[in-house]
């Protein structure tokens, strides 16, 4: 499968890492894994990208974060959840991303019966 | 055979540290990602330090990790901008050139020693600490030494190490350019940039704003010497020679942070080994620079055709 484009990559990724973390706590490796996973490889991202995010989401009150000693390795490790703020965001983003599969659902429906 | 892989990680995490990009929890973060990453190459089969290039590799460079940070840390950055035009200034320029490797090969010493944590931080420090002091007081010795800048710069025009630092700032700009347009291209800064609005683009733009600037100035540095070469014996009009001073100033400060680049830009052809190579490339470019000036310098001084400033 082809790579997203950088732009949608940037445009999804807030939406993206608001749903992973709505299904429960987890840190920054295991999102960019999740998503490597779930998009099959066309999504790829890099830590430098993912971390400034998740950190400007911390910011802005969308996610909280804990630092907690990791039990697989013994290091310390910076755990990421969604708040309830985030969740209300993430309603917003879902609703927005919906509408815009809607349109593009009808529109190459349209397009594959004529 | 011994693992070598914990003093590179150690390495590289002081490569990011240098940068002053990041925040310690952001240090400590990206350390535990680098140590899953390796850990999973493991599991796959990997050599560890082989592990440990492909998660470097994949990770990007620490420059490039901390231009993508940058944006999303204004505090640091607008520190960073600041330190960008104190390193302007001609002698902090160099100075703190001369800091910076003496603080890399005293850390790598110390690393290699089995120090850590508290003691090397301390030990690491000694050397630039003696190093400051004996500056210090050289300086208080010559007091206006520092503020006289235009008879001071005359003065030190006629040493070998200013000319070749300011000589040599514009041969690396290429190489910069280069290196910015790769990762621009290939570690994703336009992606996060693409995120961030107001008040972190009027910061990206102040960076570029700056470079260009530095790159006008050692370009306008490069003509002026060019120039010199092609007629020493022609007086220079006032105006040329402000131009050339502004230029020698900024391309000394220039050279200090530009070095950096051009040390990453060699080093990452060899990866698992990079803050190795980044250190040796960068104190080898200093040396090599260092030769060249002095050797420029004396062969012009024989010829009579110094510089001449106002």
């Amino acid at each position: 499968m082809k790579k997203l484009s950088k732009e949608l990559t940037a445009a999804s990724s807030i939406p993206v890492i608001l749903s992973i973390l709505n299904q429960g706590e987890t840190y920054g490796y295991e999102i960019i894994r999740k998503v490597e996973l779930l998009s099959e490889g066309a999504v790829n991202w890099t830590d430098g990208m993912l971390y400034p995010v998740l950190h400007k989401l911390e910011q802005k009150g969308l996610i909280e974060a804990e630092w907690r000693v990791a039990k697989d390795t013994g290091r310390k490790r910076k755990y990421y959840r969604i708040t309830t703020k985030g969740k209300l965001q993430l309603q917003q983003e879902q609703s927005q991303w919906s509408t815009i599969n809607a349109v593009f659902t009808k529109l190459w429906s349209t397009d594959l019966t004529n | 055979m011994q693992d070598h892989t914990p003093t590179y990680i150690e390495q590289w995490k002081l490569s990011l540290q240098t940068s002053g990009l990041f925040t310690e929890d952001q240090l400590f973060e990206l350390e535990d990602h680098l140590h899953l990453k390796i850990d999973d190459l493991v599991a796959d089969g990997q050599a560890k330090e082989k592990a440990f290039q492909q998660a470097c590799l994949e990770i990007g460079h620490p420059a490039a990790i901390g231009q993508e940070y940058s944006l999303a840390n204004k505090p640091l950055v607008i520190r960073q901008l600041a330190v960008y035009f104190l390193l302007g200034l001609p002698l902090l320029g160099g100075i703190s050139k001369l800091f910076e490797i003496l603080w890399q090969w005293t850390s790598i010493g110390l690393l290699e020693l089995g120090f850590r944590s508290v003691t090397f931080s301390i030990l690491a420090t000694l050397p630039l600490v003696a190093l400051a002091l004996s500056l210090l007081i050289w300086t208080i010795k010559r007091p206006f030494w520092v503020l006289d800048i235009p008879n001071t710069f005359s003065r030190l025009g006629k040493t070998p190490l200013i000319l070749s630092l300011s000589g040599v700032s514009f041969l690396v700009i290429l190489t910069h350019l280069f290196y910015s347009y790769w990762v621009n291209l290939h570690q994703g800064i336009s992606t996060i940039s693409y995120l961030y609005k107001g008040f972190d683009g009027i910061l990206t733009s102040g960076f570029i704003v700056y470079n260009i600037g530095l790159y006008l100035l050692s370009i306008g540095l490069m003509l002026s010497i060019i120039w010199q070469a092609i007629f020493p014996q022609a007086k220079p009009k006032s105006v040329w020679q402000k131009v050339r001073l502004l230029a020698l100033l900024m391309g000394l400060g220039f050279f200090s942070k530009i070095s950096v680049w051009i040390s990453i830009g060699l080093a990452s052809w060899n990866p698992p080994y990079f803050t190795d190579n980044f250190i040796f490339v960068q104190t080898l470019l200093f040396v090599v620079f260092l030769l060249l000036g002095s050797s420029w310098y004396y062969r012009m001084s024989s010829n009579k055709h110094t510089l001449h400033f106002e």
